[in-house]
């Protein structure tokens, strides 16, 4: 082997090639020419391959181009080594080469078995072309996918922004407040009402840790609820949530701080967040500020408190019904008192109360409530009843309809007063009353007993003594005798003002212009001396008693006549006006006025004229007793009426009657 | 002027100038029938009764009409009225009240009790003349009068 190195250029072991055999020069150069132009052409392939390796990237194999190149190189230096051998036997060389050639080739052909599948998958001009055509359209249609789905997001994009501010808008709006925290009770929304509901308090919060600063959170998802100033029964709602219990809800006052800021009252819910597997997320509360309502619970449970203060103490039976007036929805405690049965009971058996109401005046009592629930006005009867122990009560029973807007009887409201203390002083009054008359009346008869004998024994002395008495005593006896009979006019006069106010004297339904008319029949004589006109306007028909109107009108009229003017022809004038215009209905009022063109009186005397026995005038110049007038008064208020006058001197007088034609 | 088959006037006063005023009117009247007085309820019904100083019939007899004054003591004109009409022998006297009073309760009563009339009393003598002569002439000489077996 030593030797085969040590000799390697040697060329003295071997003839060179055109001395070995026969060689033509055309058959040694063809070899020759022929090997050194292959040498020629293996040199440049590998050159222009490695170039292609070194000038263009992405060459597939380059190792194995590298291992080509060298495969045709060597090969090619095998060629030039045989050309040569023509002169300079370098066998040796000759064989190294070869052997050299041999193994590279062998690697070329080791690196190439494995390249071969991919070699295969390699595509042709025509397949990459295509190749290509398809990459371009898969690129334009996955360009195309890619806008549709830009579209597609800026679409869902835009959705998501306006149901954000579709939320936020209805979030701003509400008038309760949201809070949503998640799970580590920091706050991650709220809206405008929340901040109204705790802002103050915050303020105040600031204030009152004021010189601590505390960290102004920059926005409020970044505080947690506890400096949130979230009051205490708020934060234990949210904690609850955040751990899953059951929604529920609270309410709490919201103290202000300081004393500056409104207490507020907060209704509070909250509810668990939780994602799709069922994770706590967080936690919404939904706040409501029930300020107005407390406000109104408070006024309500006030004006209820005062109600039954009101119901309860008052000594009167306050009592709330059904509309058919067949049950109580409230009786006040005083029932108990009055009726001798409890507000209970009745409540229970509603026709208890009709059951205590004397026998007697139970249908007239039924028919009035019956009547009333027709025709929807207010009831108003009197009625006595029996208490269980016997006692008698006599009540006062109003009720007032309550009605809705279309007029629908919603139930009644009533009061029973009793009236037996004030049944019995009123008897006691009427008694009194009656008493008194029967006095006055007796009184009066009385009186005139001894006046009539004076009357008539002076009568007889007169007769008796015509003879022995002298001019004096004649007018002594004649002035006795007018004395007397003026007193007996007076008593007259007292005793029909006496009489007015008796019980016999029944009320009929009385035609004022039968009166008049009868009135000036029987004053007629008079009427024609002093030449007097008296103009009759149309008049009602009161309830009243025929003789005291009679009187009445009787004592106007000839009071009229009796104070004429003496420079004119009397005028008298009565008519009348209804105080209610329209169609005559129960409750109208007539307004008459008797006027005359006398003598009239002074304004100031308007009171005293109705006033017993007194008198403007000298008797001399107009006798009367003085209590025409009075009488006149009294007639007209024993009617309901109201009686007044006015006038003046020289030009007359008018009397006001006002009649009310219920009365 | 006188009506002899019929009775005396009996006349019921408790006032005694009352009852001298009636005499003199009576006289001016020109009435001489007999004429009796008693001074209330309670001597009315002795005298029809015949009881006390009236128990001789020739103290007490029967009269033709009773002229009744209202207000007496003891027992007055309506009490008295009553015993009369419900005393089955006294019942059928014609009975006129003759009073001061005009009082309609009076008169009322008067009338359901079943006077015969009510007669009112005026202040003068004339007019007392007057109405006894109007009385005397209707039930003495116009009206006839029930007849009993009083006598």
């Amino acid at each position: 082997m030593w030797e085969y190195f040590y000799k390697f250029f040697d060329t003295t072991d071997f003839p060179p090639r055109w001395y070995c055999g026969y060689w033509s020069d055309f058959e040694g150069w063809l070899h020759i020419t022929s090997d050194i132009a292959t040498f020629g052409a293996y040199t440049t392939i590998p050159c222009v391959l490695l170039y292609f390796l070194f000038r263009v990237k992405f060459i597939p194999f380059p190792g194995l181009i590298g291992l080509f190149s060298a495969f045709i190189f060597s090969c090619g230096s095998v060629h030039l080594v045989e050309a040569i051998i023509f002169w300079s036997p370098i066998y040796r060389l000759s064989g190294l080469l070869k052997f050299t050639t041999a193994v590279v080739s062998w690697v070329t052909v080791i690196a190439l078995i494995p390249i071969v599948p991919r070699v295969l998958r390699l595509r042709t001009p025509e397949e990459l072309e295509r190749e290509i055509e398809q990459r371009k359209a898969a690129e334009l249609k996955l360009q195309e996918l890619n806008r549709n789905l830009e579209d597609r997001v800026a679409e869902q994009t835009e959705t998501l922004r306006e149901q954000a501010t579709l939320l936020s808008c209805i979030l701003d709006s509400l008038p309760e407040g949201v809070l949503v925290v998640d799970t580590q009770g920091m706050v991650m929304q709220t809206n405008p009402a929340v901040n109204r509901f705790f802002d103050s308090r915050l303020n105040g919060h600031s204030q009152e840790t004021n010189g601590h600063q505390p960290p102004a959170p920059p926005q409020n998802r970044s505080r947690s609820s506890g400096e949130w100033g979230l009051p205490a029964e708020q934060m234990d709602l949210l904690n609850s949530a955040l751990h899953g219990e059951r929604v529920h809800e609270i309410e709490y006052l919201l103290k202000g701080c300081n004393g500056t800021v409104q207490e507020r009252w907060l209704h509070s819910n909250a509810q668990t967040m939780r994602d799709e597997q069922g994770e706590i997320r967080g936690a919404v509360a939904v706040i409501q500020d029930v300020t107005p309502r407390k406000l109104a619970e408070e006024k309500l449970r006030h004006s209820e408190e005062r109600f039954r203060e009101l119901a309860e103490k008052i000594l009167d039976v306050f009592w709330v019904l059904s509309p058919d007036l067949k049950s109580f929805e409230y009786i006040s405690p005083a029932i108990s008192r009055i009726w001798g049965v409890s507000a209970e009971v009745l409540v229970s058996e509603p026709q208890r109360w009709k059951e205590s109401i004397n026998q007697e005046e139970r249908e007239s009592i039924e028919t009035a409530l019956e009547e009333g629930c027709q025709s929807k006005s207010e009831i108003d009867v009197v009625y006595s009843i029996r208490q269980p122990g016997g006692q008698l009560r006599w009540i006062r029973d109003r009720r007032f309809p309550i009605l809705d807007e279309s007029s629908e009887l919603l139930r009644w409201v009533g009061v029973a007063h009793d009236l037996t203390d004030l049944k019995e002083s009123q008897d006691e009054l009427e008694r009194s009353n009656q008493e008194l008359e029967e006095f006055a009346y007796v009184a009066s008869h009385d009186l005139k007993e001894p006046l009539r004998k004076v009357w008539a024994f002076s009568d007889l002395l007169s007769e008796a003594a015509k003879d022995q008495l002298t001019g004096s005593s004649t007018q002594y006896l004649e002035s006795i005798k007018s004395a007397v009979q003026r007193m007996d006019t007076l008593i007259t006069d007292l005793l029909q003002l006496a009489q007015i106010g008796r019980k016999a004297n029944k009320f009929n339904l009385v035609d004022l212009n039968e009166i008049v008319e009868e009135v000036l029949q029987d004053l007629d004589n008079r009427i024609q001396e002093c030449n007097a006109h008296v103009r009759v306007e149309p008049l009602p028909s009161i309830p009243g008693v025929r003789t005291q109107l009679y009187q009445l009108f009787q004592n106007l009229i000839s009071n009229a006549l009796k104070y004429r003017a003496t420079d004119k022809d009397p005028m008298i004038l009565i008519q009348c006006h209804s105080l209610i215009q329209g169609e005559e209905t129960p409750h109208q009022k007539y307004h008459i006025d008797v006027q005359d063109n006398g003598i009239g009186f002074e304004e100031k005397y308007e009171e005293r004229i109705f006033r017993i026995f007194q008198r403007l005038h000298r008797r001399q110049d107009y006798p009367g007793t003085g209590i025409g007038l009075a009488l006149c008064r009294k007639i007209v208020e024993r009617h309901g009426g109201t009686i007044t006058a006015n006038g003046t001197p020289g030009e007359g007088a008018t009397f006001h009657i006002i009649f009310n034609s219920n009365s | 002027m006188k009506a002899p088959d019929k009775g005396p006037i009996l006349m019921v006063d408790d006032d005694a100038e009352d009852r001298l005023l009636l005499s003199e009117a009576l006289k001016r009247a020109g009435i001489e029938q007999d004429v009796r007085f008693v001074e209330d309820g309670v001597e009315l019904l002795e005298y029809l009764r015949r009881e006390g100083r009236f128990a001789l019939p020739s103290s007490s007899p029967r009269p033709g009409i009773i002229l009744l004054d209202l207000n007496m003591p003891r027992k007055n004109g309506i009490e008295v009225l009553q015993d009369i009409r419900e005393d089955p022998d006294l019942k059928l006297l014609p009975v006129i009240a003759l009073t001061t009073s005009n009082r309609s309760d009076d008169i009322h009563r008067m009338y359901e009790l079943g006077v015969n009339s009510f007669v009112t009393k005026r202040g003068s003598m004339d007019e007392l003349v007057m109405v006894l002569k109007n009385i005397w002439n209707f039930w003495y000489q116009t009206a006839t009068l029930p007849v009993e077996g009083y006598q």
